[in-house]
């Protein structure tokens, strides 16, 4: 590949991210969609013929029906008596709780890796960037539990006495990327864990939206050490290694 | 599938830059967004993200509850049947058979349109293999591992559909097929163009899987999806890998790229609900397959 491609690309690459980075803040809490996404559901929903519920007369089924795949105002409109519950789910609240603290703790390990300068440069940017996107995780899911960011949170610790010892103890690049790897990997399987006890599909979209992501830091890590492809690349995410947030 | 060193070490460099310059200025919206000195309102900053207020969300959570604890007063059956997530029941009278339906309808026709996303990866990688285009030996195992994985989706969401009552979609996504692959297929010249066509397909994928997230009735129907939403993302970040672009471009996997609702596939004939004590209403079978 030239360098005159290569550098072509990045370039539509930039302007794509740039393009559509209204869009990815509009996602980034979540509960957030743009106009066209929102709109996508209620055709989908249409389509389904789900909006005719509203007109047997439950409300809540109505607007339960099509909350999820819907905005709030016309869940509302549809005439929502929900309210019943008007506090997110306690198991919800619980596993959210922990996944701050769980992202706090994963941005913590990449900062201190940083810090020990055993790291390349690149390797260095790498986990800056992977460092950032947990800090994203975790303002994202402190807005999610009604917080304006995960500012007064704390990473949990747990996780940091789970891999402290770890990262203290490596003594080289790799060694530090291992546990960065694990870190990851563990993440995932605890967001899927999670998937299953999650009862609000908001909280279950916020989930699912951020596990891909600790996946696919575990695959660049995992290709970065030169790690086993069925490490890093499993036919199914499993819960395997997940983090224990009941404890 | 190894890449190798050296490989990876490029793709990083070229991250690295992208990274540089898109995150700053994703943090510096968001810092405007929620900066704490600023005089937006919680609600101007919720509004701002598109976010409900906090009393809206919660009106949407309690409404989650509400139709869980609705399905939950379907009752059980000793027959396969949708699990259910809710708190306390609360019954709405006549209506629990109609819920249970539009429920199951919803959870069969995103399944089944799942499982024709996964055969037409299967259908696709392998006219990408049999076209004699990809000629870098990593890149054609990595292929041929994506396509067995996709074949172990689709199998996967064959159980979960029968298990939710529902008939499996053992065919490829016509939809998919006529508007992205087929003119796709028609026009791959080299590698580059099969791993760009493998990743579009792979993005549709993972995305639409988040999407699904959302909508499907039950934890445990969200959790078997994205143990393979998941996967399907780190296939994406193996493929930017292969085009030297950034390994992880975003911090939160869109929703942005689910397939078109032209593309779903119908819920076909479903398992009517079980008999139950707690209502009248008549069992039916709905069927919306195209």
């Amino acid at each position: 590949m030239s360098i005159r491609r290569l550098v072509e690309q990045v370039d539509e690459q930039h302007r794509e991210a740039m393009r559509t980075i209204a869009d990815d803040l509009g996602e980034l809490h979540f509960g957030a969609r743009s106009a066209a996404v929102d709109e996508s559901r209620r055709r989908f929903v249409r389509r389904l013929g789900l909006g005719g519920v509203a007109t047997l007369g439950a409300a809540a089924v109505s607007a339960a029906v099509l909350a999820p795949a819907a905005n709030a105002a016309e869940a509302q409109e549809a005439g929502s008596t929900a309210g019943a519950g008007e506090e997110l789910p306690e198991v919800d609240l619980t596993i959210a709780g922990f996944a701050i603290g769980l992202e706090l703790a994963a941005r913590a390990a990449y900062e201190l890796a940083v810090q020990t300068r055993l790291l390349s440069p690149a390797e260095a940017e790498l986990c800056r960037t992977f460092a950032g996107h947990h800090g994203d995780h975790a303002d994202a899911l402190a807005v999610l539990a009604g917080e304006k960011d995960a500012s007064t949170s704390s990473p949990n610790p747990r996780v940091v006495a789970s891999v402290q010892p770890q990262l203290a103890g490596a003594s080289d690049s790799k060694a530090l990327l291992r546990v960065l790897y694990s870190i990851e990997e563990r993440a995932a399987a605890t967001y899927l864990r999670a998937l299953g006890q999650l009862e609000s599909p908001t909280a279950a979209g916020a989930a699912a939206s951020i596990m891909p992501i600790e996946g696919q830091h575990a695959v660049a890590l995992g290709q970065l050490l030169e790690l086993p492809t069925t490490d890093w690349m499993p036919a199914f995410q499993t819960t395997t290694d997940a983090f224990d947030y009941a404890g | 599938m190894e890449l190798s060193r050296d490989e990876v070490r490029r793709q990083l460099a070229s991250s690295q830059r992208e990274h540089a310059e898109a995150m700053p200025r994703m943090r510096e919206a968001l810092k405007r967004v929620f900066d704490p000195d600023g005089d937006a309102s919680p609600q101007s900053k919720a509004a701002l993200l598109g976010l409900p207020d906090r009393r809206g969300f919660l009106r949407l959570g309690g409404a989650t509850v509400a139709f869980s604890a609705v399905l939950a007063a379907c009752g059980k059956s000793a027959k396969k049947q949708i699990p259910v997530t809710g708190t306390t029941p609360s019954s709405v009278p006549g209506m629990s058979a109609e819920v249970y339906d539009r429920g199951q309808e919803l959870n069969v026709n995103l399944l089944r349109t799942a499982q024709s996303i996964e055969v037409l990866a299967v259908d696709t990688y392998q006219t990408a293999l049999d076209s004699g285009l990809v000629t870098t030996a990593a890149v054609a195992d990595a292929i041929r591992v994506f396509q067995q994985q996709h074949r172990d989706h689709a199998d996967l969401l064959a159980r979960a559909t029968e298990d939710s009552g529902g008939t499996p979609y053992d065919q490829a996504n016509s939809y998919l097929q006529e508007k992205v692959v087929a003119p796709a297929v028609a026009g791959l010249t080299d590698e580059d163009s099969v791993v760009a066509l493998g990743l579009q397909l792979e993005t549709t994928a993972a995305q639409t899987y988040v999407f699904a997230t959302e909508l499907l009735t039950t934890a445990e129907l969200r959790e078997a999806v994205m143990s393979i939403g998941g996967v399907e993302a780190r296939h994406m970040a193996v493929l930017y890998g292969v085009q030297r672009q950034p390994q992880v471009p975003y911090p939160f996997m869109p929703r942005r790229g689910h397939i078109n609702d032209k593309g779903f596939v119908g819920a076909g004939s479903i398992e009517p609900m079980p008999e139950q004590e707690t209502t009248t209403t008549e069992k039916t079978t709905a069927t919306t397959a195209r």
